[in-house]
């Protein structure tokens, strides 16, 4: 196979760009089919069979805090038992993007007391027997990547029980745009969970959800697509605020507040919400937009305690935009999931989406359509020349098509990449929301095949608890990229994003050099390729402090690249513990991903379990538990993640004292040239200008020239 | 030769703005989003730039058209024409919901091209203004097919359709105007 990149043709065009917009429009459109009916949340879960009473879900408050780089969600939740009998709650919600839990609180008698880590099979152990022994207890465990799960014993007959949650996660810019999100939606892939259980996802008392985001640069406007009751104001020291509740809403958010292309609907008047019933059946999306023309920038936080001979750091590398468009005519192969989650309306909408991106492919162009279930279909068989006659036979033929069984992905994939020319230039289009269920289902085998193809993967990942890993995994190996997108995203923005970097080149190949100061455990290990407006976040251990050089290599369409600063690591950092817990979690994703690739082994097992009881981290392997204090005692369970916890909450109230502080470490030798990446950059990011050239300019001379003669001819 | 004071106004402004705000300066630019609460945006959008390149191009533009346009029409007419095609490009730019920001004069200079084509060619004939300003609907059309600049890669890709809106209202000109009364050169 010898395709070439498509993310390595130079070239700029318009017209390429419009057409990978179109593309990218589809994908867009298939993330627009999932408002369809039966959205299942976070709730509460009970058997059922109906053997067991229900409890309610009392308050449900969020606080969020974006600061220096990532994001502190804390959870607060009450559980009402309104049965005359003892009962446990189970509440489950899907796991955050990249989510570290740092605390897990369970109110015993009035006072919090929070959880210690231990391997999960252990605290699984201790929170039955406590339960067996009619103590209080309370567990938080991750089940793989799809779901939190928390277990509290006991509801008392009749009473109220409080928990709180807190977890970290780095704060994801992508071009110029902030985007955070709180999930709620349960993705709908796990069948078996989903026959076993009920999930009560209705709030009967509070609900409210408050964000502030203490940004260092400036941020224009924020917004929150699906929510057009949130209250948004500015504080006088610049920072955002949002505030949600279930309450009749104050005010309306300002309608300037839109940080990306606004559209008809973006101008609806928001309607005030009526103190009522809440259901956690809609994922809250963020949004802030950072001004344009910032520089790109290398931004740094680290953590070294007094006197520690290790630090550990967060590097976060903003490149300018220097990735030029592409251009030329493409084999475009849509590989779209048929399965049984397409089914109830979203399939005929996923038609309808594949419709527009065909027509508006160029002439130059060829498409192929794939379906999978169990079974893969070349809906085409083979590459169509996009012309209308192909094209209106290939959407009538899709829309015959009925959803339903199981997911081959494995077969989808390998159907997508055979046939493919080697004197064109490929990319393929991934639509998933779903799990690999059916055939083959190892991640390494996936990792084979896309590594083996030589051809880009172009990855839309649809709802929560899919399997991210996996196809985040596939479309890195492949060279491509992965998004992830919520039900709740704007659907313009999430077309922005793909299409800035679908229609650019990228910086492939990307390696991080530190030198002058020691810099072990860099995670992650392999960075692959950056498109364009990505971060590039990196997290490491340091020894040492004093200057250091740091180099950002990779290859531009064939051609070397490399970016160059220096910059002191502190000798002494106390602002910001929590990165040791994003380190570590970044470490056990570069394990796990191993593990995922190349099978389980019982040392990778071990680090795994053992950097998440040191760091406090609920994983797949490990767990948190809450006893009471005089049962950790008892049980010989060291206090590890609370005093970790009470450095962390005491650094978090020293920041908010102190305000927000720059973390640009370039400034004196700036990285990169070019200004950042935004959406009012250019490319086709929705930006126009009127612009001269040229050939208006010999047009203009043209005018001027005739002037003269004719002034000369007055004369 | 009377001296063209709006042309050297308008690009006083333009070239002033540029330097006390920089480059695109978001209080200033075409933004779909704010027109309503910041109507000004209409207006100064035309006169805001994304980039060196794009400021320096249509300010010489705009030295040679300002001035032609002024010593042919006159400065009133001159606004009114620049008035007209400032409305036109800003229904084009709202027709067009995949811009979402915009900014640049060249536009407007559309306009200029075509009243200053047509007046020459009113007032002497011959082919030649005719041809020039058929060349220039041409290079928009051009764009307009491809879906790109034909010799220029500004910060933000010019949109070809507000080329057209401009010209639009410049060819309508002299007809919506009626017969020029008062030549200034």
């Amino acid at each position: 196979m010898h395709n070439t990149h498509p993310a390595d043709q130079p070239d700029p065009s318009r017209r390429s760009g419009s057409i990978a917009s179109a593309l990218v429009a589809f994908l867009a459109m298939a993330v627009a089919i999932l408002f369809a009916t039966n959205v299942l949340a976070a709730g509460l879960l009970r058997p059922a069979d109906g053997t067991t009473p229900a409890l309610t879900l009392q308050d449900h408050e969020v606080s969020v805090v974006i600061e220096d780089g990532y994001a502190i969600t804390t959870l607060s939740q009450v559980f009402r038992n309104p049965n005359p009998a003892d009962l446990e709650a189970i509440y489950t919600f899907p796991v955050p993007e990249k989510a570290a839990v740092a605390e897990f609180t369970y109110w015993i008698d009035g006072q919090p007391v929070t959880a210690e880590v231990l391997p999960k099979a252990a605290a699984r152990t201790v929170y039955e027997d406590q339960k067996a022994q009619g103590h209080e207890t309370a567990l938080a465990e991750q089940d793989s990547h799809k779901t939190f799960d928390i277990s509290v014993w006991p509801v008392r007959a009749g009473g109220d029980v409080r928990i709180r949650l807190t977890y970290i996660q780095p704060a994801k810019i992508d071009t110029g745009i902030g985007r955070y999100v709180y999930p709620l939606e349960d993705g709908h892939v796990d069948e078996q969970k989903m026959a076993f259980w009920t999930t009560n996802s209705t709030v009967s008392g509070h609900v409210s959800f408050d964000l502030e985001l203490r940004a260092a640069i400036p941020v224009e406007a924020l917004r929150l697509p699906s929510h057009p009751q949130a209250v948004i104001n500015r504080t006088p020291e610049g920072y955002w605020t949002v505030h949600l509740d279930n309450g009749p809403a104050s005010a309306a958010a300002p309608t300037d507040e839109t940080p990306t292309a606004p559209t008809d609907a973006e101008t609806a008047t928001p309607s005030p919400v009526q103190q009522t019933a809440f259901t956690l059946d809609q994922d809250i999306v963020v949004y802030w937009r950072l001004a344009s023309g910032l520089p790109g920038s290398v931004d740094m936080v680290a953590h070294k305690a007094p006197g520690a001979d290790r630090g550990t750091f967060m590097m976060v590398l903003t490149p300018g935009d220097d990735l030029s468009a592409i251009t030329e005519g493409r084999d475009w192969t849509f590989i779209l999931d048929k399965s049984g989650s397409m089914n109830g309306g979203k399939f005929s909408t996923l038609s309808q989406g594949v419709s527009r991106a065909l027509d508006s492919l160029g002439p130059n162009d060829r498409f192929r359509l794939i379906t999978f279930d169990e079974q893969t279909t070349d809906l085409t068989s083979g590459f169509q020349p996009a012309h209308p006659g192909p094209v209106a036979a290939a959407i009538a033929t899709l829309n015959a098509v009925h959803p339903g069984n199981g997911t081959n992905l494995f077969a989808g994939l390998h159907s997508g990449l055979g046939g493919l020319e080697a004197d064109r230039t490929n990319a393929l289009v991934l639509v998933t929301d779903g799990v690999a269920n059916v055939g083959v289902t190892a991640r390494k085998d996936f990792l084979d095949l896309v590594r083996k193809a030589d051809v880009r993967l172009y990855t839309a990942i649809i709802g929560n608890s899919a399997n991210t890993p996996l196809l985040d995994g596939i479309a890195k190996a492949s060279g491509g990229f992965a998004l992830t997108v919520s039900n709740d995203d704007d659907i313009v923005g999430a077309v922005l994003s793909m299409t800035s970097k679908a229609t650019h080149q990228a910086l492939h190949g990307v390696t991080l050099t530190i030198d002058g100061v020691k810099t072990p455990d860099v995670a992650p290990r392999v960075i692959g390729s950056l498109y364009r407006g990505q971060q590039l976040v990196v997290f490491g251990h340091y020894f040492g402090d004093g200057p250091a050089t740091v180099r950002l290599s990779g290859k531009i369409s064939g051609q070397q690249k490399t970016y160059t600063t220096s910059f002191d690591f502190p000798a002494q950092a106390t602002r910001n513990p929590e990165i040791e817990r994003l380190w570590a979690y970044a470490s056990i994703e570069d394990m796990m991903a191993e593990m995922a690739e190349f099978g389980e082994t019982a040392d990778l097992k071990s680090a795994v379990t053992d950097t998440a009881v040191a760091y406090g981290l609920v994983t797949p392997y490990t767990s948190m538990i809450v006893v009471r204090d005089e049962v950790f005692q008892t049980l010989g369970l060291d206090r590890t993640n609370a005093r970790r916890l009470e450095s962390e909450t005491k650094a978090q109230a020293e920041r908010a004292a102190t305000g927000v502080q720059p973390r640009r470490v370039d400034t004196a030798q700036p990285m990169f040239t070019a200004p950042r990446a935004t959406y009012s950059g250019g490319g086709s990011s929705g930006n126009g200008s009127g612009a001269m050239d040229p050939l208006s300019g010999l047009l203009v001379i043209g005018v001027g020239i005739l002037l003269a003669r004719s002034a000369r001819r007055s004369q | 030769m009377r001296t063209p004071w709006l042309t050297l106004i308008v690009g006083a402004v333009v070239v002033s703005t540029a330097a006390l705000t920089g480059f695109a300066p978001d209080a200033l630019v075409w933004d779909r989003g704010s027109l309503l609460a910041e109507p000004w945006r209409l207006v100064t959008g035309h006169l805001v730039h994304a980039d060196a390149g794009h400021l320096v191009w249509n300010v010489a533009a705009w030295a040679v058209l300002g001035a032609t346009t002024e010593r042919l029409i006159g400065p009133r007419r001159m606004a009114l024409a620049l008035a007209a095609g400032i409305i036109a490009v800003d229904l084009s730019l709202l027709a067009l919901p995949a811009v979402t920001r915009f900014c640049g004069l060249s536009s407007l200079l559309n306009t200029l091209y075509a009243v200053a084509c047509l007046t020459l060619w009113r007032r002497n004939g011959g082919a030649l203004p005719l041809l020039l300003l058929a060349a220039g609907a041409a290079k928009i059309g051009t764009e307009i097919i491809l879906g790109a600049p034909v010799l220029t890669t500004p910060t933000w890709p010019p949109i070809a359709e507000t080329h057209a809106a401009g010209l639009l209202v410049g060819l309508l000109w002299p007809w919506a105007t009626g017969p020029q009364k008062q030549i200034y050169i």
